[in-house]
């Protein structure tokens, strides 16, 4: 069994590579363990054409670099059907060293691990890399680094990334991309590097919020909302049905982004808001339920 | 009945033969052993060798096996500035500009910041002593965490956003029951809970923010099966009530507090009080007599011994001298005996004549041995000890005499030799040894440099 | 008036946007300057001040005041010169070198604004020579240390040796404070005043500067 480690930080578009890539294993019996919150770009027709089983780490996992019970927990149950290859979509939060630490284990000695890729949203790695303490590590540990996005990026942000990635990670080989294409031939730049793990603090900084929003909202509500609250985050992402439309909230940064989408197992109308260090984001939360007292409501876990 | 079960039985409120003593000797305890304060806090065979001598010399019922209230902080990204004399201070604050509930994942686990050593020396502690000793484990109490995560700005946050403080120190909490149960797992038999912010707010801002968290806190510790302690510095007088409503077995006060009339509110609830040695002015800067006096003074004021524990105020200072500590510890151990030396230092010692030897001419060297009284006094017995296999050593090449405080003769013999602390060994005539016990090396050698 | 009644009291309940609405009215009234500070702000001060001293309010409570009298006092400030408002004294204060304690420091350094005295904050972990610097840069009438520590009590002494050397002891007075402090520690040091809470180290500060 090989498995590939997906790394990146939130909003790299994991997700989207997370399609391309799995095509590259035409023929083989792949094995998908991804997050909760990257579940919904991975619908059952792609499964089903892939000849792929999905298993996801569920239970807010998404924020926690430290649920690593429940990833070893899918893994073993991915091992124990030996599939040919298992990908695994780390959380955007994640510190992948310890992703490795796991696969470690003996448990998993029949697991041959090939490396990692890591996603990076060009225009925006110079922020979070300032803000977000997992961003370097992603970077370590990866032996290919993917500039995404470069269709956003201005020339000088692409130079100016490959130059922090490799400042990071002198060994890694750095390929520019967009939508998370991917060229069969970087299958080779794809290696283990040892990332030395240190026990890592956690980052009490990093925030998480729900927001469950009322079936009477509309649609033109829901934009404004987010427009009022994606400054203050990294990533908003969930579903909403309104109107009766069924709509795809996928937010990076202070870019809104709402589109019509059939994907059915996300639980409706709740969202998901991620930020960082310094981000206000409890505060734009409270400004926004009152702007809207009886649509929105924060749920707390 | 052990040490231990001494602390046991003052914590199950049962009347006890005398009151128990648990010297919060945390940084303090380096100064046994040449240690500063960082390297207690920061080696493990430095810390365990260091409370092994606090358990040696103190001979404490209980003993507290770290003092840090960073520990935790420190985990969750505040940022320490070390001192060598004294535990580290938090010096920036994780949450200050970010207005965040922290994610319950972020509890401390046991491979974190300096628990590895902590627990290590909690489980060497337990095997080396805690078959007789009651081995305390002190958490960083919910609302000192918060104002260590968020900074002075959690005092505003009571009043502009009572949710959020409510959120964070049940955040706070969380992270007490996980250290909590990490202690009680490597063996600790009281969990402290050590608040020292509680003093600065109103009994109505207790009950509003801190009842439930620590009602919650106190149930989960008895539910492990062992028992609590809330310890609070400053003047938390009006607090004592609210905080006896949340169900610990003991509380523990400072100076601030009177803690006579103290106890008539926790005897109410049927909850132990300790205390309350006074940190600066009695065990800082006093004399070995003046703590013996607190504590002697501090015992007759009770009607008889339950639910009190002799205890300093706080955390020692580190550079409290030995003697000091030896002073209270004996006065706890042996309340009446040291009550007479204490009246007879106060009365009688003038009118006795003593005749100190002519230490010029003396025709052999003279060991004087001056202890509280070998027999009972742990360091004493230890100091006495040395003294004794220096003397089977020399023979009769040497002169050696004990002379103990018990006597009136001899206290009105050390004023007059101006001893200031029991035990030390006096070489004809001169001080070479105070409180801390010398090698057998370096007693050889201070004889031999006057034979 | 009642609205400087108004304003003191809201200003005890540490209603900060209150406060400032209605010191705006107060000026817009034509009220002087000088007595919406005194019989406004500093009146409500004084309350806090006194009931902390008798252990009436706690920090929370005067913190919250403090920053709504701040509030209100930022709208008074472009005005008080005109007006020939003058602080009442001038001094610096911070907690001494190898202490990071503040709570202590800040109340006593809004308790000295709530008297109407102009307050340098030199924050924490200060050196003696700063202390003695700032006086003589800014001519503060008083130096106030604080220590929370018994480690860290001994650089006060420090901050008076340095003041005697830099020749500037005859004009001004030290103030000390904090847990451990003492008026046996203070008189020893050769410092001028220690009390045991803000409350009381304001009103101090308040006669030094009119005795200086």
């Amino acid at each position: 069994m090989e498995l590939y480690l997906i790394t990146g930080f939130l909003g790299a578009g994991k997700t989207t590579f997370l399609r391309e890539f799995s095509r590259q294993f035409p023929g083989k019996r792949l094995w998908l363990i991804i997050n909760e919150f990257g579940k919904a770009g991975v619908d059952g027709a792609l499964l089903q054409q892939l000849d792929a089983v999905l298993s996801e780490i569920t239970n807010g996992s998404i924020f926690c670099a430290c649920r690593l019970d429940k990833f070893e927990e899918e893994l073993a149950r991915a091992a124990a059907q030996k599939p040919d290859v298992i990908l695994v979509e780390a959380s955007g939060l994640a510190d992948p060293t310890s992703v490795q630490t796991v696969l470690g284990q003996p448990a998993f000695s029949a697991i041959h691990y090939r490396g990692s890729v890591c996603l990076v949203d060009t225009p925006r790695l110079e922020k979070v890399l300032h803000t977000a303490r997992v961003c370097p590590r992603q970077l370590m540990v990866s032996s290919l680094v993917l500039l995404n996005k470069t269709d956003l990026a201005t020339p000088e942000q692409l130079r100016q990334a490959e130059s922090e990635v490799l400042a990071r990670n002198p060994a890694a080989v750095v390929h520019p991309t967009r939508f998370g294409a991917f060229q069969p031939a970087w299958l080779e730049d794809i290696r283990p590097l040892g990332g030395e793990e240190e026990v890592a603090r956690p980052d009490i900084r990093l925030q998480k919020q729900l927001l469950e929003l009322d079936p009477a909202m509309t649609v033109e509500q829901l934009s404004h909302l987010l427009r009022m609250i994606a400054e203050d985050t990294w990533r908003i992402k969930g579903v909403a049905v309104l109107e009766g439309r069924r709509l795809l909230v996928d937010c990076v940064g202070p870019t809104v982004k709402v589109s019509d989408t059939d994907v059915q197992n996300q639980r409706e109308n709740r969202l998901v808001l991620l930020a960082g260090p310094g981000m206000p984001l409890r505060k734009a939360v409270k400004q926004a339920i009152a702007w809207y007292p009886t649509l929105v409501k924060e749920v707390l876990e | 009945m052990t040490p231990k079960e001494l602390i046991f039985a003052t914590l199950r409120h049962e009347a006890t033969p005398r009151a128990p003593w648990v010297p919060f000797a945390g940084v303090h305890s380096g100064i046994l052993t040449g240690a500063d304060a960082a390297q207690v806090l920061t080696d493990e065979d430095t810390l365990v060798k260091a409370l092994l001598e606090v358990n040696r010399l103190y001979k404490p019922d209980g003993q507290p096996v770290v003092f840090d209230l960073q520990l935790e902080a420190e985990i969750l990204g505040c940022d320490l500035v070390w001192s060598k004399d004294g535990p580290p201070s938090v010096s920036s604050h994780p949450l200050a500009d970010t207005m965040t509930v922290p994610c319950l994942c972020t509890l401390p686990t046991a491979d974190q910041g300096r628990l590895p050593l902590v627990l290590n020396a909690m489980r060497r502690m337990k095997k080396e002593v805690g078959e007789t000793t009651a081995l305390y484990g002190l958490i960083c109490g919910p609302f000192t965490l918060a104002s260590h995560l968020r900074g002075n700005d959690l005092f505003m946050d009571m009043y502009d956003d009572e949710d959020y403080v409510a959120q964070l120190l049940h955040y706070c909490t969380e992270c007490g029951k996980r250290m909590a149960d990490l202690f009680i797992e490597a063996g600790m038999d009281v969990i402290a809970v050590v608040d020292p912010l509680v003093s600065q707010i109103s009994s109505s801002h207790f009950e509003d923010f801190l009842s439930e968290p620590y009602t919650d806190l106190f149930s989960h510790i008895r539910e492990k099966g062992v028992f609590s302690s809330f310890f609070v510095c400053g003047d938390a007088t009006r607090n004592i009530e609210v905080m006896c409503q949340t169900g610990p077995d003991s509380i523990s006060v400072d100076e601030n507090v009177d803690i006579i009339a103290a106890k008539a509110v926790t005897d109410k609830y049927n909850v132990a009080i300790g205390g309350n040695i006074p940190l600066t002015s009695i065990m800082l800067h006093g004399t070995q007599q003046d703590n013996m006096k607190y504590v002697v003074d501090l015992l007759a004021k009770l009607p008889e011994y339950r639910n009190f524990i002799v205890a300093p105020g706080c955390d020692m200072p580190y550079a409290v001298p030995v003697e000091n500590a030896i002073g209270a510890a004996q006065a706890v151990l042996e309340t009446e005996s040291v009550r007479k030396m204490v009246e007879n230092y106060v009365s009688a010692t003038f009118d006795i004549d003593v005749q100190l030897p002519d230490y010029e001419h003396l025709e052999k060297p003279l060991v004087e041995v001056c202890t509280l009284d070998s027999t009972s006094c742990a360091a004493c017995t230890y100091m006495m000890g040395a003294a004794c296999v220096a003397k089977e050593q020399f023979g009769d090449a040497i002169d050696m005499v004990e002379y103990k405080f018990t006597e009136k003769e001899n206290i009105a013999r050390f004023q007059k030799m101006g001893v200031k602390s029991l035990p030390s060994i006096y070489i004809n005539g001169q001080l070479k040894f105070a409180s801390i016990i010398p090698s057998k090396e370096e007693l050889e050698q201070a004889i031999r440099d006057v034979l | 008036m009642s609205i400087l009644t108004d304003i003191s009291e809201n200003l005890q309940k540490g209603k900060a946007k209150i406060v400032k609405g209605l010191v705006q009215e107060a000026i817009d009234q034509g009220i002087p300057v000088q007595q919406i500070l005194d019989e406004g702000l500093l009146a409500g001060m004084n309350v806090i001040g006194e009931k902390f001293k008798n252990n009436e309010v706690f920090v929370p409570e005067v913190l919250v005041a403090a920053r709504a009298m701040n509030m209100g006092a930022a709208l008074l400030k472009p005005l008080m010169a005109d007006a020939g408002v003058e602080a009442v004294g001038k001094v610096c204060i911070g907690t001494v070198k190898g202490d990071l304690h503040d709570i202590g420091k800040n109340l006593v350094k809004m308790m000295m604004e709530g008297k109407g005295l102009e307050v340098v904050d030199l924050g924490t972990d200060v050196a003696p020579e700063t202390y003695v610097q700032t006086a003589i840069d800014q001519g503060c009438q008083i130096i106030c240390c604080s220590a929370l520590l018994t480690t860290t009590m001994g650089v006060m002494e420090e901050v008076v040796k340095q003041a005697e050397s830099a020749g500037i002891r005859d004009k001004v007075k030290i103030m000390i404070g904090g847990a451990p402090v003492t008026q046996t520690f203070c008189e020893q040091i050769g410092a001028d005043c220690y009390t045991p809470d803000a409350a009381t180290a304001a009103d101090a500060a308040v006669s030094l500067c009119k005795t200086a």
